[in-house]
């Protein structure tokens, strides 16, 4: 640009001009600058905001890396007890990524980002981005650094009379475990106040990971801030605890996930766990459990012995039912009273042999997370055709199992990898607990791994099959649920349930005891045929209008358990075919997300929850 | 002709050995493929109400017309089990006695009834469906097993059947308080309930390892209807039983009948 030679005009008739150019000049600046700002602005807000971009997934890289260390753990050929290569740990890990999610917080702050935040629709991106960035360094800083933290002490400061878990430790940590998970909670809030949809989709779907990582961390911090309150006490803080832990076989149905074969008994002292004994249903034929579930429970159940029968004993999906009748029968048995209870079956197994590592058998068979579910659930009925051997198989099974787990629980080094696979079965329902002490069931009661049917009136189903054959044929049992809203009328929203079980089953070559009917029927049927007890537990308040089965009206059987209307029919479900079961019913408008039940069993429930609009009330 | 005594006992023997033989037949059948000295109890089954015959059935249904004229009845679920429906009425042996022993209700302004359905004395045992048919709207059945006259159920069914009433259909049968009662079956569909009581399904301590069980009623599996999978039931074991169990008594009434005219004609020949 050319500037005007001032000193060699200084003649005063150039005087006036002069001032007139200097007034437009300025305010060519001034209409510049202002025209530039905004430029400016949104160059700084785009150079701040890849530079934020690369701090987010320096971040989440941290912490990728993190899991996959945990998750990995240490080789399983280091002897126990070995020293281990020495590895960055979590807190260092999670520092990181925290200064990276802080870095990227301080980048999207400032007057630029601030207005350019608050432009209408323009802004929506600049907005999440800023909240994105703001919840990241929160999440790590408030969320993960004190789970780290914790998770490091119980690394390091272990017991002194052992690896076992430092019970002091937990009992100091579940403060701060409690503010992590009510932040966890709150950062998951403004994530979902943030813009959905904006001009600029990357953003968006950038704001749908990050909700999706918060919806597995804010559970996840829950149950470590229950599991910090009530473990000390549970593993035996101020005295020895002692409790059932019930091996259940799905390949035969039962409320709660399968019938209770293999048991054992674990006791915890101070943190340490140790097994007394192990035993099977035969043991406990004659076992009598003491304990008055209400007339409603005796209504739905009590004409199949429940609390006489030990193969019986879990028909409700309501986990502290189960856990009842098996503590008061194991004290009927032995006179020894118990602390609680808790319930596995092989494919948890298999989710915390894939972090503990193989066990063998006394006779050679390896034991992995790939094979325990077929070891135990169909392979073994054709390897021991007789009963006797194939039981005390599964008891070597569960012993052998049982003491890896406890060896691995031990381990200071290895122990993460485990507590994050125990972590996963717990939410997914398939390691559940119950506790005979109040305070602890409270806690537990409204966890998943409580596995009680819930005390809410929110949209809710659950479809609980019972193997009433006797057969060992829900192996082969495929379940479909599609559950499906539909108008709303005046006196709620109409909803239909559709059902499909499909029984897997081959024709021919199965085992005798896999396929034996042991139920009294007035019909022919051929190996491989299923008979189930297909119930569907249904809303608060839910009313049934039709119902039909495979296109014709049927009666089902109707009753109510712990508020929970439900409809239970009897099902011939023979091989290679598939039933369909349709419920019409009309509940309470509701728009809270459904919450669906899903019965652990070999083969995954497949569920469809079709979207459902307000009621407009 | 049999003559000589020797084939008399013969004949005797192989009548009592076929009748005492069916029902170790049926239980050869239900454990034909079962291992021994297992711990295997039955599973679990759905609940179904039981009355002796000669008992009441209360019942309290809900889904038809205001003041609709209902009809009740008790019909074999099997038609291969019996050779006709009981009648209603006639009851006294079982226990309850029905105040009003007509089969036919009337249904309140809001399309609900209660009632009291007295079970035929002669009612002989085996599974059934309890029935309650409207004349404009339809039926509404649930499965009743009849045991034996004086089985469990006596003494039970009073209260419950006149607290019903006594609702006067005021309160719908499944809101006025029977709801999660033991000993209550409850059927739903078609727009209608039905729930029944008779008092005699409480728990039975080892009654589902040890008890022998009555032929079980499928709701949704009816004897005649096809099921996906080609597999059909044809033939009911309870069938089977009054057809093994009319021979045997035809074959020890024939073998009766001859015992009976060789010793005449002994008799005779020693008078001769």
């Amino acid at each position: 640009m050319r500037m005007p030679r001032l000193w060699k005009h200084p003649e005063p008739h150039h005087a006036d001009s002069l001032v007139g150019w200097l007034g437009r000049r300025r305010a060519r600046l001034l209409v510049g600058a202002l025209a530039g700002l905004p430029l400016v602005g949104a160059g700084w807000i785009v150079i701040t905001g890849l530079l934020a971009r690369d701090e987010l997934l320096a971040s989440q890289q941290a912490l990728n890396s993190l899991r996959q260390q945990i998750a990995a753990g240490p080789p399983a050929e280091v002897p126990v007890g070995n020293a281990m290569p020495v590895k960055r740990g979590p807190d260092a890990a999670v520092r990181a990524a925290a200064a990276h999610a802080a870095r990227a917080h301080r980048l999207t702050t400032g007057p630029a980002w601030y207005s350019a935040a608050h432009v209408p629709v323009l802004g929506g991106p600049v907005r999440t981005v800023r909240g994105a960035a703001e919840a990241a360094e929160r999440l790590t800083r408030d969320v993960l650094s004190p789970l780290a933290d914790t998770a490091t002490e119980l690394t390091t400061d272990t017991a002194k009379d052992g690896g076992h878990l430092n019970l002091s430790v937990l009992r100091r940590a579940a403060p701060a475990l409690g503010q992590a998970s009510r932040s966890a909670s709150d950062v998951r809030t403004e994530v979902d106040e943030l813009p959905r949809r904006t001009w600029l989709p990357a953003v968006d779907r950038a704001r749908a990971q990050l909700a999706e990582r918060l919806d597995r961390i804010v559970p996840a911090t829950v149950d470590a801030a229950a599991a910090a309150r009530v473990m000390p006490s549970m593993l035996g803080e101020r005295g020895p605890r002692r409790y059932v832990v019930v091996f259940e076989n799905t390949a035969e149905a039962r409320g709660t996930g399968g019938l209770p074969g293999a048991f054992a008994v674990l006791t915890a002292d101070r943190g340490r766990l140790a097994f007394e004994h192990f035993g099977n249903d035969t043991e406990m034929a004659d076992a009598v459990a003491a304990v008055d579930l209400g007339d409603e429970y005796a209504a739905s159940h009590g004409h199949n012995a429940p609390t006489t029968t030990w193969v019986n004993s879990n028909l409700s999906p309501h986990f502290p039912y189960a856990a009842r009748i098996w503590t008061a029968a194991w004290e009927d048995h032995t006179g020894r009273k118990t602390d609680g209870a808790f319930a596995l079956d092989p494919s948890a197994l298999s989710g915390l042999l894939a972090a503990s590592g193989s066990v063998r058998l006394p006779d050679g068979t390896a034991v992995t997370a790939a094979n325990v579910v077929d070891l135990t659930e169909r392979s073994s009925y054709a390897a021991y055709p007789d009963t006797r051997q194939r039981k005390a198989f599964f008891l070597d099974v569960a012993r052998a199992v049982a003491g890896r787990l406890l060896g691995v629980a031990n381990d200071p080094e290895r122990r993460p990898a485990l507590l994050a696979a125990l972590s996963g079965q717990l939410r997914e329902g398939r390691v559940k607990v119950w506790s005979a002490h109040p305070s602890e069931q409270r806690e537990l009661g409204r966890r998943p791994y409580g596995g009680a049917l819930p005390d809410t009136s929110d949209p809710f189903a659950g479809l609980v099959v019972n193997n009433a054959a006797g057969t060992k044929l829900d192996y082969y049992l495929d379940r479909r649920l599609e559950w499906a809203p539909g108008r709303c009328v005046a006196a709620g929203r109409e909803v239909s349930v559709t059902v499909d079980l499909t029984n897997r089953a081959p024709a021919s070559g199965l085992p005798p005891y896999v396929t034996q009917r042991l139920d009294a029927r007035p019909y022919r049927t051929r190996p491989g045929d299923n008979r189930l007890l297909v119930s569907y537990y249904a809303s608060k308040g839910a009313r049934l209008a039709e119902a039909a089965l495979d296109g014709r009206p049927i009666l089902v059987n109707q009753a109510v358990e712990r508020g929970h209307p439900v409809y239970t029919l009897d099902l011939e479900l023979p091989a290679g075919a598939t039933r369909t079961l349709e419920l019409h019913l009309l509940e309470s408008p509701s728009d809270r997300p459904l919450s669906l039940l899903r019965q652990p069993m070999v083969r995954p429930l497949r569920a469809t929850v079709r979207p459902y609009p307000s009621c407009g009330n | 002709m049999i003559k000589s005594s020797p084939w008399r006992a013969v004949v005797a023997a192989t009548a009592a050995t076929f009748v005492a033989a069916v029902p170790l037949t049926n239980a050869q059948f239900a454990y034909a493929d079962a291992p021994t000295n297992v711990y295997q109890p039955y599973p679990p089954e759905l609940i179904t109400a039981s009355v002796p015959a000669g008992g009441a059935i209360y019942f309290g249904a809900e889904g038809f017309e205001p003041e609709e004229v209902v009809t009740a009845s008790l019909d074999p679920e099997f038609s291969t089990a019996l050779s006709g429906p009981p009648r209603s009425g006639g009851g006294g042996g079982g226990g309850d006695e029905c105040e009003d022993q007509d089969a036919t209700y009337q249904a309140n302004t809001r399309g609900t009834v209660f009632g009291c359905f007295q079970v035929p004395k002669g009612t002989p045992p085996g599974p059934y469906l309890f029935t309650l048919t409207g004349e404009e709207s339809g039926s509404v059945s649930a499965p009743v097993t009849v045991t034996a006259r004086n089985g469990h159920g006596d003494g039970h069914g009073h209260g419950h059947g006149g607290g019903w009433r006594s609702a006067d259909g005021a309160s719908l049968p499944m809101e006025g308080g029977i709801e999660g009662q033991p000993g209550t079956v409850k059927v739903a569909g078609n727009g209608k309930t039905l729930a029944l009581r008779t008092g005699a399904a409480e728990e039975q301590p080892g009654s589902i390892g040890t008890s022998q069980r009555e032929g079980l009623a499928l709701a949704g599996y009816d004897s005649t209807s096809h099921v996906s999978g080609s597999t059909v039931p044809t033939e009911t074991d309870s069938g089977l039983n009054w057809v093994l169990l009319g021979g045997a008594a035809g074959l020890a009434a024939v073998a009766v009948k001859t015992v009976t005219v060789v010793r005449r004609r002994h008799a005779r020949t020693e008078q001769g």
